[in-house]
Order: structure tokens, then sequence, then C-alpha cells
């Protein structure tokens, strides 16, 4: 299935969208995450996990899957194919990892949430798991600027599927 | 038709990267120096 070039347009940007904006979230997720583990103050620490709760489920759990089926959708719909091209298929395994990552460790930031709102709660409480969110947070950063990068310079190289279909097409 | 040329440079670079991370990852979790939470 081939789409129109408004289609294409219309897909395109909705992918840049969603993906920037996942990319936007999680480093706001980041530092409030820091901002939570670095002061002392038991209201900010406990905003914190408050943030971090809404931010993900509200904002980042959304444009993460935004983020995948706009990108389904613009290789899907148009040449590049889903898997004709190396970087195509690095980003969506990438995108892919990235969001079964995401729902595996978006229940931390529940656990996080529910002690935050206890009335003893203090700023070393779930200590370990705010600190794995941190780290969530920067390695999903690393991912989705990687993404970027392959979105943008578009790296040569076809795989087998691609050459042959092709070869084919000629 | 010519043969198929095989996978680029960066491929194999990306390759061995996301490979020697896995490697780690597995080696922190199974010796215990993985995060721990309730």
């Amino acid at each position: 299935m081939t789409m129109t070039p408004p289609q294409r347009t219309l897909a395109l940007s909705l992918h840049v969208v969603a993906s920037v904006g996942w990319l936007g979230a999680v480093a706001a997720f980041l530092a409030v995450a820091l901002a939570g583990l670095t002061r002392t103050d038991v209201q900010m620490a406990r905003a914190s996990c408050l943030a971090m709760q809404t931010l993900m489920w509200m904002v980042i759990v959304p444009l993460c899957f935004a983020s995948l089926a706009t990108g389904l959708v613009s290789s899907l719909g148009t040449r590049w194919g889903l898997f004709r091209h190396y970087w195509v298929v690095v980003k969506l395994g990438v995108t892919a990892i990235s969001t079964v990552i995401l729902m595996m460790h978006a229940r931390i930031a529940d656990l996080v949430a529910s002690v935050a709102l206890q009335p003893r709660f203090s700023p070393g409480d779930a200590f370990d798991a705010r600190v794995q969110l941190a780290v969530d947070a920067a390695l999903a950063i690393a991912a989705l600027l990687c993404n970027t990068a392959l979105a943008t310079w578009k790296p040569r190289g076809m795989t087998r599927h691609g050459w042959r279909a092709t070869a084919e097409a000629r | 038709m010519n043969q198929y040329p095989g996978a680029p440079v960066w491929v194999k670079v990306l390759g061995v990267i996301a490979a020697a991370l896995v490697l780690v990852f597995a080696a922190l979790h199974l010796s215990g120096h993985g995060m721990h939470h309730q």
C-alpha cells in the first residue's frame, strides 16, 4: 500500500511530533527524577515521585505508542518499507525494545508514587527504585537520540529482502 | 543480477555494541549487582 504525498506528509509529521515529544518527555522525567534524588526536603522528593508517575502514564507511554504506530504507518506506506533498509530495521528494533522495557519498568513509577503518598515518607525512601528510574530515563534518552540520528542520517545499506525486492522491481 | 553485498559496516559495529551491552546487562544481573527494589 502506497500513500499519496499529502498522506505521507501527514504520517511523517505525526511521527516526528510523537517521537520528538517522547524524547522531550523522557528528558523532563530525568530532570524531575534527579531533582527528587538530589534534594533533601520531603516536599521536593514527594513532588518528584508523584510527577514521575504522572509523566510516565499521561505523557511518555502514550507518546511511545504513538511513535511506534506512526512509524509503522510511515514505513509501510512509503518506498522505505519496514524490512528493506537497515536503518529502518534498527530504528524499529530500538523502538520496540524501548517500548517493552518501558512497560516493564512503568510499574516502578507506580510503586514510587505509592511510597511517596505514605504520611511518614522521607527523601531516602524507595531510593533504589528512584535511582533505577533515573538510569532508565538516561538510557532511554541515549536510545532515542540514536533513533533520531538514524532518521535524519538515513545511512545506506539494504537488507537481503530489500535488495531482492529492488532487483525484482527493475 | 549482482550478488547481495552483505550488511554495511555501521550495522556490524552497532551489532557488536548491542551484543556487548546485552552481555554487560546479563553479567550484572547474574552476579546480583543489578538494582534491587521491593
